[in-house]
């Protein structure tokens, strides 16, 4: 049950990771034209920063789909959303205008709705990667050891 | 022992590649060298009437398709609501009545253009100073680079550099109803291909990682990897980047409308003291009919029409510590901090925009107060 209930989250947050990849990768430019206007990072690190961003959410949705090294593409996409909603939340309460350059439609302005969407889908991976992680313990597990601990294949004889 | 090897292997070519990007970036631009730019000749073009920019660009595309159309048909109302300009609709419907088909589409990117082959009308930033899209040009897409045709004037642009004044809203213009096919062909193959070429790599590692050795330093070791092969095969599919390095001038050139401009304030002695310092660069932001009629001194003209692409052109070979004083016609004119600002906004860091202009200098002039009457002079003859 709690295996399907995490991976029904993965699939779940799927869907943003990859879209917003692959339009933030197809137009890297108009995302750190987005980026550039929350003016928190160095004109040096945007030409960085958005290819970079771009290519971990996708790979972290690959990985989703793969089913492969779950802990850390859960934990991955838990601390890009945390970024991303702490980021947005922040020119939201200092009064900002400008598009909040989520999922590639960078012209929709920073508004409650859209600093809530990555806030919701940080509960989202937390919560999947708690439940990843409960069946096991304390004990953190990686890869296969993982991925067999979630299809209820209890190794090592701990349970 | 292998495995040992292999990782190792993998660990040293990412920190490779990371490194010679890091380089890259910072070592990438050089100043060219000073040449004489005063004796160009160089004329100004003043800017194309923006808010029927939809209606030419939907003509040009169709003449692009061997369809030319009457300007006459396609000069009503209702393809022009709104007074700056068609809405995408609009455009759709006058390509459409024009005899063409018209296919809107968003998210379009260099993959799609380059695979299409099709004149697009495509929305961009008028201006690159502004931070929103609101001009419509026809482009016309090879493997290479795209034609832009933007009123009477066309011109080659980069993929890097097109992207970065574009917003991915198109209007792909065919003579058949089958564009939106093509379009989510394309973009079924771009994605396809790089869900192929990640999912061949996890593949690899995953085997690796399926004995019960694995730790979570493998683990997130083969994350990185399959990181970076992901962003190396997404740029090259979508053809954004060159070695995984976004275009230097394209990111400059989108993030314009962000630069705060600092330019320095100054007034006649700074106006003065340019005209007489031949390392000093005086600017004349007067419109050229002004400027031919006189200026000051060896002034360049840089009219307040003039945008952002234009001046980097025309000041290409001059360094950005070049000191710069910009003037206009008086004191009342302010064309000069309009082109202080632009010229502050392509990097240059000393820029001076001084309140007096043409007309007090002829004044102080005339009561010779000035350092310099014979230079004061042969501006006057001009």
């Amino acid at each position: 049950m709690k295996k399907a209930l995490a991976r029904s989250i993965d699939f779940l947050l799927i869907v943003p990771l990859f879209l917003s990849g692959i339009v933030h990768m197809s137009n890297p430019y108009q995302f750190a034209n987005s980026i550039a206007a929350y003016e928190l990072v160095p004109d040096f690190m945007l030409l960085w920063i958005p290819k970079l961003l771009s290519s971990l959410m996708i790979t972290i949705s690959l990985y989703f789909m793969a089913g492969l090294s779950l802990q850390i593409a859960r934990i991955s996409a838990a601390t890009l959303f945390a970024l991303f909603g702490v980021v947005q939340l922040q020119a939201c309460l200092a009064g900002a205008q400008h598009g909040c350059g989520c999922f590639g439609f960078s012209s929709a302005p920073i508004s409650g709705v859209s600093v809530s969407i990555p806030i919701i889908l940080f509960f989202l991976a937390i919560t999947s990667s708690i439940l990843g992680w409960l069946p096991l313990g304390n004990r953190v597990r990686w890869g296969a050891e993982a991925e067999e601990a979630s299809h209820g294949v209890f190794v090592n004889n701990q349970f | 022992m292998r495995c040992r090897i292999c990782q190792k292997t993998l660990a040293i070519g990412i920190t490779v590649f990371w490194l010679y990007a890091v380089f890259t970036s910072v070592v990438f631009s050089q100043d060219l060298a000073v040449r004489d730019f005063l004796s160009k000749k160089w004329v100004w073009q003043g800017k194309q009437d923006s808010n029927v920019c939809g209606l030419f660009s939907a003509i040009r595309a169709l003449e692009l398709l061997g369809k030319p159309a009457n300007v006459d048909a396609v000069w009503n109302a209702k393809y022009m609501s709104h007074r700056e300009g068609s809405t995408p609709e609009e455009l759709r419907q006058s390509v459409q009545d024009l005899g063409g088909h018209g296919v809107l589409t968003t998210g379009l990117s260099a993959l799609e253009l380059r695979s299409l082959q099709f004149p697009v009308i495509s929305n961009v930033k008028g201006d690159l100073e502004r931070s929103v899209y609101d001009h419509w040009v026809c482009v016309q897409p090879s493997y290479d680079f795209v034609t832009v045709y933007d009123g009477a004037a066309n011109f080659d642009m980069s993929y890097p550099e097109f992207l970065a004044k574009w917003n991915g809203i198109g209007l792909i213009v065919s003579e058949h109803d089958y564009g939106m096919l093509c379009v989510f062909g394309v973009r079924a193959l771009g994605v396809g291909t790089l869900i192929l070429i990640a999912s061949v790599v996890i593949r690899k590692l995953g085997k690796r990682s399926s004995t019960r050795d694995e730790s979570p330093r493998r683990a997130i070791l083969n994350f990185f990897a399959v990181w970076v092969v992901v962003e190396m095969f997404g740029s090259w599919i979508y053809g954004t980047t060159f070695l995984g390095q976004m275009h230097r001038n394209a990111t400059n050139n989108a993030l314009l409308s962000h630069v705060h401009s600092t330019h320095f304030e100054g007034g006649m002695k700074e106006l003065i003291a340019a005209k007489d310092e031949p390392s000093h660069l005086l600017i004349d932001a007067r419109h050229p009919h002004d400027y031919a009629a006189g200026t000051i001194g060896q002034a360049a003209n840089i009219p307040v029409f003039a945008d952002i692409q234009a001046i980097t052109q025309f000041l290409l070979a001059i360094p950005k510590q070049t000191p710069i004083v910009v003037f206009c016609q008086s004191r009342q004119c302010s064309y000069n901090t309009v082109v202080g600002n632009r010229l502050v906004k392509i990097g240059f860091s000393n820029v001076t925009v001084v309140s007096e202009g043409y007309v007090e200098f002829m004044a102080q002039s005339q009561s010779g107060d000035t350092t310099d009457q014979h230079n004061l002079e042969k501006g006057w003859s001009r």
